[in-house]
């Protein structure tokens, strides 16, 4: 049987994992990929609301669950068994294949220096709202040096969700990345 | 390269090859299924292996026909604190686990009890750890750090997964 793969889109609270993957998915659909999303609510259904709602008519309301972390791992295998011709799932803060660490720039322009396991281990780390960067007196640059030591050349992408900037080159990665042999489909 | 299955590993004793070239993986990667990396050698290898599988040390990635020139993944693996907790009195082994969680989960540092002993793979840096363990100042509880190459034969596949997986 097929392999579904799983990208885990991590990060802290705010920082955007829930828009990042709203962002994501048309673009994924796009490639005709088949696409499922489980969504990291804590104590609510808002995120998976939301990512309903912004997906619709692109992505069908059945492939996105939300679910609380303790949970996430049976949930993922849950939906994957009911959609096994699925070829990538985005799962916010679970266990997956291929990790998205997300953080953004108005939490600071050390949080890249300062380190820590999803910035220096994810297979692609997002800075996201490089818009707020005026700001906050975030150096941008600053941002991406310091990330660059940290990672050893493991891709950085800056995007900003409101305007899409930088999530064309993010899928990029991604496909090559991790979708490497589902990817190519036309 | 796509590799899909792993074709054996270099402990069979069936591999004689004139070339190995090396995919050097360290302890979080080795717990994927999924990955892209460049061998020593520079041949970029694209994994995409079953669920269930595992990769192991000198596991056969790829082969020739004749098995002369090959290409072998080589684990590396990083330290592991052990952590010993206090048995004398139920009371004083309860409190020093909870305590320890406590502390461990704060840090969202991963954990498998093993043989008696709490392991917690070194994440970031030593020294980092080792100033968290001793600002807590826990009665009763000791900790030191072994290579992984030292408990990774001890451990089940759901274990490394727990310590070093992508959780």
């Amino acid at each position: 049987m097929k392999t579904i793969c799983r990208i885990g889109v991590g990060g802290p609270v705010g920082s955007g994992k829930t828009a990042l993957i709203e962002e994501l998915v048309p673009r994924l659909v796009q490639r005709h990929l088949k696409v499922l999303v489980v969504t990291g609510d804590a104590v609510s259904t808002e995120d998976a609301d939301h990512v309903r709602r912004a997906l619709k008519g692109i992505l069908a309301e059945d492939r996105i669950a939300g679910v609380p972390a303790a949970v996430r791992r049976d949930a993922v295998e849950d939906l994957e068994s009911r959609f096994p011709d699925t070829d990538v799932v985005l799962i916010e803060n679970g266990a997956a294949d291929f990790v998205v660490h997300v953080i953004d720039v108005a939490a600071g322009d050390r949080i890249p220096r300062k380190n820590g396991p999803g910035i220096s281990r994810s297979d692609i780390l997002v800075v996201n709202k490089t818009d707020l960067a005026p700001y906050v007196d975030a150096d941008l640059g600053v941002m991406a040096a310091d990330a660059a030591v940290q990672r050893g050349g493991k891709p950085v992408v800056f995007t900003n969700c409101r305007t899409g900037f930088g999530i064309p080159e993010l899928t990029e990665r991604i496909l090559e990345g991790a979708l490497f042999d589902v990817g190519v489909r036309v | 390269m796509l590799v899909e299955q792993i074709r054996g590993n270099l402990a069979d004793g069936a591999w004689r090859p004139a070339n190995t070239d090396v995919l050097r993986l360290d302890q979080w990667e080795a717990q994927k299924r999924r990955l892209r990396k460049l061998t020593d050698g520079g041949v970029d290898i694209a994994l995409s292996l079953d669920r269930g599988t595992r990769l192991r040390d000198g596991d056969v990635l790829w082969a020739d026909e004749g098995g002369d020139s090959i290409i072998v993944a080589r684990l590396e693996f990083g330290e592991v604190m052990l952590v010993d907790l206090p048995r004398r009195d139920a009371d004083g082994a309860l409190r020093a686990a909870v305590e320890l969680g406590h502390a461990i989960g704060d840090q969202h540092w991963p954990a498998v009890v093993k043989g008696g002993q709490v392991l917690v793979p070194v994440t970031l840096d030593r020294e980092v750890m080792d100033s968290v363990m001793r600002s807590h100042a826990f009665t009763g509880i000791s900790h030191r750090f072994v290579p992984g190459t030292d408990v990774i034969a001890y451990l089940a596949p759901q274990d490394a997964d727990r310590l070093w997986g992508t959780r």
